[in-house]
């Protein structure tokens, strides 16, 4: 055995903990090596001051005081004081109740981003520059939103439908597709 | 219920499980001291130890139904106790309130207990306790769960592997490098 292995052996020979053969090996290696004699005894000395050092124990009224605390804690649930104490109480429940919301409020944005008169268009209109930029869900995307002043006209051009329909009720797309072409033409003009 | 002193720890945390706060007593009792002495290592102070081990026995109180037959009793509330002891300690490390790292051997905010503080065992002893309190309170985390658990509280491999989760070989390996560690730190505070 030379000093690196007996050095990771060190805490199993302290604890006692080896196999006879191995232990066997360990005391032949410290009679011939004083080094590692010197740690084996430094180590048990820190060892034994470990051992040695004073026990803590809980103090006289260390019961009394537990029991403050737990008479504490079925006080807060009975009658939460603060707004913390009722969310750390019933942290479930609101954590389901956020989780709700969020799913709710969910579901609303990605109704009220869905268009179904933009997927009643004619294709005509589908093809128009202007819309075909638009996303399925009849929006801009963000970044045109943000650049273009067209969207109110955009917006117009689309609500278009009501009024030609009143004009052309025999009309299945609902548009007079040579005033829709106008329009597109004035909307690109104006782009 | 009968005598709760007859009853071994699982028995009795069966027994508090079923509502008998007689049985949530014992326990308190039997563990109180051992616990508070584990804390007080980590920490460095009686009352944050006292506060963190009566927290302990709070969560037993309330959270008991979380407690399975499968491990040993003191396995699990060695467990909370250390977890909650060094959650205070990062709590503590992120404030900078206070800390034990930067402090040198003539520091006077260093506690020691002085109900059981015994000077002609000092005298006898290689190290002081105050320099090896402040050399465990440097260790790293890991090893420092390792020599409190073994070398203070001398629990078995087993049961600190149990408690801290990983194999007893890896147990070892820190016991061993952990008092290496502490002896390196020893040594400097001497050469300071």
């Amino acid at each position: 055995m030379d000093c690196y292995s007996f050095t990771n052996l060190l805490t199993d020979y302290l604890d006692n903990q080896l196999k006879l053969p191995l232990r066997r090996e360990a005391e032949a290696h410290l009679r011939e090596c004083p080094s590692c004699r010197q740690k084996v005894e430094e180590m048990s000395g820190l060892v034994d001051a470990l051992h040695a050092l004073p026990e803590v124990s809980a103090s006289d009224s260390f019961e009394a005081v537990l029991m403050e605390k737990i008479r504490h804690h079925k006080d807060s649930l009975q009658h939460p004081r603060n707004l913390w104490t009722l969310f750390s109480n019933h942290s479930r429940t609101f954590s389901a109740a956020a989780a709700l919301i969020l799913v709710m409020a969910g579901t609303l944005v990605i109704w009220r981003g869905y268009n179904p008169r933009l997927e009643s268009l004619p294709p005509l209109m589908k093809s128009s520059p202007v819309l075909s930029s638009m996303g399925s869900s009849g929006t801009p995307p963000l970044s045109q939103q943000a650049a273009t002043p067209l969207k109110g006209d955009v917006a117009s051009s689309v609500t278009l439908k009501d009024s030609s329909d009143k004009k052309h009720p025999e009309n299945n797309d609902g548009l007079d597709p040579e005033d829709f072409r106008n329009r597109i033409q004035l909307v690109n003009d104006r782009r | 219920m009968r005598d709760t002193v007859k009853y071994t720890d699982e028995e009795l945390i069966a027994l508090f499980q079923k509502g008998d706060e007689r049985a949530y007593l014992e326990l308190v009792r039997r563990y109180k001291d051992r616990l508070v002495n584990f804390v007080f290592r980590f920490v460095a102070s009686r009352e944050m130890a006292e506060d963190i081990v009566q927290d302990t026995f709070l969560k037993l109180y309330t959270s008991s139904h979380m407690y399975k037959e499968i491990a040993r009793f003191s396995t699990w509330i060695y467990t909370i106790a250390g977890n909650l002891a060094k959650t205070e300690l990062r709590k503590r490390k992120r404030r900078k309130i206070y800390s034990i790292h930067d402090m040198g051997i003539d520091d006077k905010e260093f506690e020691i207990p002085s109900d059981t503080y015994n000077p002609e065992r000092e005298s006898r002893s290689a190290y002081q306790e105050k320099e090896i309190q402040i050399a465990i309170s440097r260790l790293p985390e890991q090893f420092k769960t390792a020599i409190i658990l073994r070398d203070i509280q001398e629990l078995s491999y087993e049961e600190i592997s149990k408690i801290v989760g990983v194999p007893a070989g890896t147990v070892k390996s820190r016991i061993n490098r952990g008092r290496q560690k502490l002896q390196e730190i020893l040594k400097e505070l001497k050469s300071k």
